[in-house]
C-alpha cells in the first residue's frame, strides 16, 4: 500500500518536472511559433532594452534584428511605431535588419508573412530609464 | 543696519512669492499643453515621503583660496529621505548650490513648487594665521549654518531654486543674511543628458566682515585694516550624464565659481591666492560613476 502511494507521488513528481522544464524551454525559447506545418521560426532584438536618464525622454538605440526560419517564404517585419513595413524578404529563411530607433515607449517588432499579414513572431524592445519622471526637484526622481 | 537687513529680507520674502504667484499662474496655462510624461501629479504627504539616494566613486580635482588644491579618487554622494510627518534630511554635493548635509521641514507643495523650511551652510569655518614683520596675526571664525526659506520649481527640463537665510546659528556677529537663486537647465542629446547651471549666492556685510574683514588693532603693514561690503558670488556649473544602465550612470561635471569682490579684495584672501596650490577663485572638476537606488 505505502509502495503504490510512492509510486503514485514519484509519477506525480516526474509529471511535475515535466511540466516545469517544458515551462522553462518555452520561456527561453522566446517567440517561437510551432506552426501546424512545423514551421519553427526565431526573432532576435539586440538590444533588448533602451535607457534613457529620464523616464518619457526619447530614447536613442540600434537596433539589430536577426530572424531565422526552417521554411524558406516571404515575411516582413512590422513595428508597433508604424504600418508600414520595415523590410520585406522574398522566399528567404533568415534576415537581419540593423537600424536606429527613437522611442519613449516599447516597441514591439513582428515578422508576419507575406501576403496574409499573419504574426509569426514578435519580439519587444523595452525602454527603461534612471531616474523617474514625476514633477519633482532633482532630489527626489526616484523615491524609494 | 538691522533695519537695512529686515527691509532686504521683507522684499526678498515678496520678490520671492510674487515670482510664485507668477509662476504658478503661468504654469496652470502649460499643464493642459503638456504632454504625458510631463503632466505634474499633486502628491499626498504621505507619497512625498521616501527616499532618494545617488552614491558615486570617481576622481574630482578641488581649487580655491582656502585650501591646497585637492585631487584624487573621491565618493560622491546626492541623497535625501523625508518622512510622512514632512520633516526630511538631504545631503547633496554636486549639481546643487547649496551643498552640504540639511534637514528642513517641507511645509507646502504646489504641483511644481515645493516649499521648504531647512537648515543652510551660509559660509565654511576658516582659520587664518600668519607672522607679518613680527606681528602675529591670526583669526578663526567658525561656521555659519542658518535656517532658510527655499522654494524649488520643477519644470520639464528646468529647475530653479530660492533661498532665503534670515536667521544664523552663529552668536559671534549680528546681522547674518544669505539668500541664492540656482537655476539648472538639461538638454538631451541623444541619450545623453548635458546640463548648464547657474546661481548667485548674496552674503551680508558682517558676514563678510566676520571672515575676511581685519579690525584696525589687528592690521600689520602687509594686511591693512580692511572692512569688506556685502557682496555676490557667482557659480556656473556644467555637467553631462550617460546611463549605463537604468541603475548605473556616468557623470562629468565643470564649476566655477567667482567670488565676491569685497571677498578677493580682502588682504587676507589676496595672500592667500598667491600661495602655491592655491586659486583666487574656485574651481571643481569631477568624474564619476554612480549608482541611483
Amino acid at each position: 500500500m505505502k509502495t503504490i502511494v510512492k509510486n503514485k507521488k514519484s509519477n506525480i513528481l516526474i509529471n511535475k518536472m515535466i511540466l516545469s522544464l517544458m515551462t522553462t524551454a518555452m520561456l527561453f525559447v522566446t517567440s517561437v511559433h510551432a506552426e501546424q506545418n512545423e514551421v519553427v521560426l526565431t526573432l532576435e532584438v539586440d538590444p533588448e532594452q533602451c535607457v534613457s536618464i529620464v523616464q518619457g525622454d526619447d530614447c536613442y538605440v540600434d537596433v539589430k534584428v536577426t530572424w531565422l526560419s526552417k521554411q524558406t517564404h516571404d515575411y516582413c517585419l512590422f513595428t508597433s511605431q508604424e504600418s508600414e513595413p520595415l523590410q520585406c524578404w522574398n522566399n528567404q529563411t533568415q534576415g537581419q535588419l540593423t537600424k536606429e530607433f527613437v522611442s519613449n515607449k516599447n516597441i514591439t517588432f513582428y515578422l508576419k508573412r507575406h501576403p496574409s499579414k499573419e504574426i509569426v513572431a514578435e519580439e519587444v524592445l523595452e525602454m527603461a530609464w534612471v531616474y523617474k519622471k514625476n514633477g519633482r526637484s532633482h532630489a527626489s526622481w526616484r523615491m524609494f | 543696519m538691522r533695519l537695512l537687513s529686515k527691509q532686504l529680507i521683507v522684499s526678498l520674502l515678496f520678490g520671492l512669492s510674487s515670482f510664485y504667484s507668477s509662476s504658478v499662474l503661468s504654469d496652470e496655462n502649460q499643464v493642459n499643453e503638456e504632454a504625458e510624461f510631463t503632466q505634474p501629479t499633486q502628491l499626498s504627504d504621505i507619497d512625498r515621503s521616501g527616499g532618494f539616494l545617488k552614491l558615486g566613486f570617481g576622481y574630482n580635482i578641488v581649487t580655491n583660496p582656502y585650501n591646497d588644491e585637492e585631487n584624487g579618487m573621491s565618493l560622491f554622494l546626492n541623497a535625501r529621505y523625508q518622512w510622512e510627518s514632512q520633516v526630511f534630511v538631504e545631503a547633496a554635493f554636486y549639481r546643487v548650490l547649496n551643498s552640504g548635509i540639511n534637514i528642513g521641514y517641507n511645509f507646502y507643495n504646489t504641483e511644481r513648487w515645493n516649499f521648504d523650511l531647512v537648515t543652510n551652510i551660509a559660509h565654511g569655518a576658516n582659520e587664518t594665521g600668519f607672522i607679518d614683520q613680527g606681528k602675529v596675526f591670526y583669526k578663526k571664525s567658525d561656521i555659519t549654518r542658518m535656517a532658510a526659506l527655499r522654494t524649488t520649481g520643477s519644470f520639464d527640463k528646468t529647475t530653479v531654486q530660492f533661498v532665503v537665510a534670515p536667521y544664523s546659528f552663529n552668536d559671534e556677529y549680528d546681522n547674518a543674511l544669505y539668500a541664492s537663486v540656482w537655476i539648472d537647465q538639461s538638454f538631451q542629446v541623444k541619450n545623453w543628458e548635458l546640463y548648464a547651471a547657474f546661481g548667485l549666492e548674496y552674503r551680508s556685510e558682517d558676514m563678510l566682515d566676520y571672515y575676511y574683514g581685519i579690525e584696525a588693532d589687528r592690521a600689520t603693514d602687509n594686511f591693512k585694516a580692511y572692512n569688506p561690503s556685502s557682496g555676490i558670488d557667482t557659480t556656473a556649473e556644467l555637467g553631462a550624464s550617460y546611463p549605463i544602465n537604468n541603475k548605473w550612470l556616468f557623470e562629468t561635471y565643470y564649476r566655477y565659481t567667482r567670488l565676491a569682490d569685497s571677498i578677493t579684495d580682502s588682504p587676507i584672501m589676496q595672500f592667500a591666492s598667491t600661495l602655491e596650490s592655491r586659486s583666487k577663485n574656485m574651481t571643481e572638476l569631477g568624474i564619476l560613476v554612480s549608482y541611483v537606488f
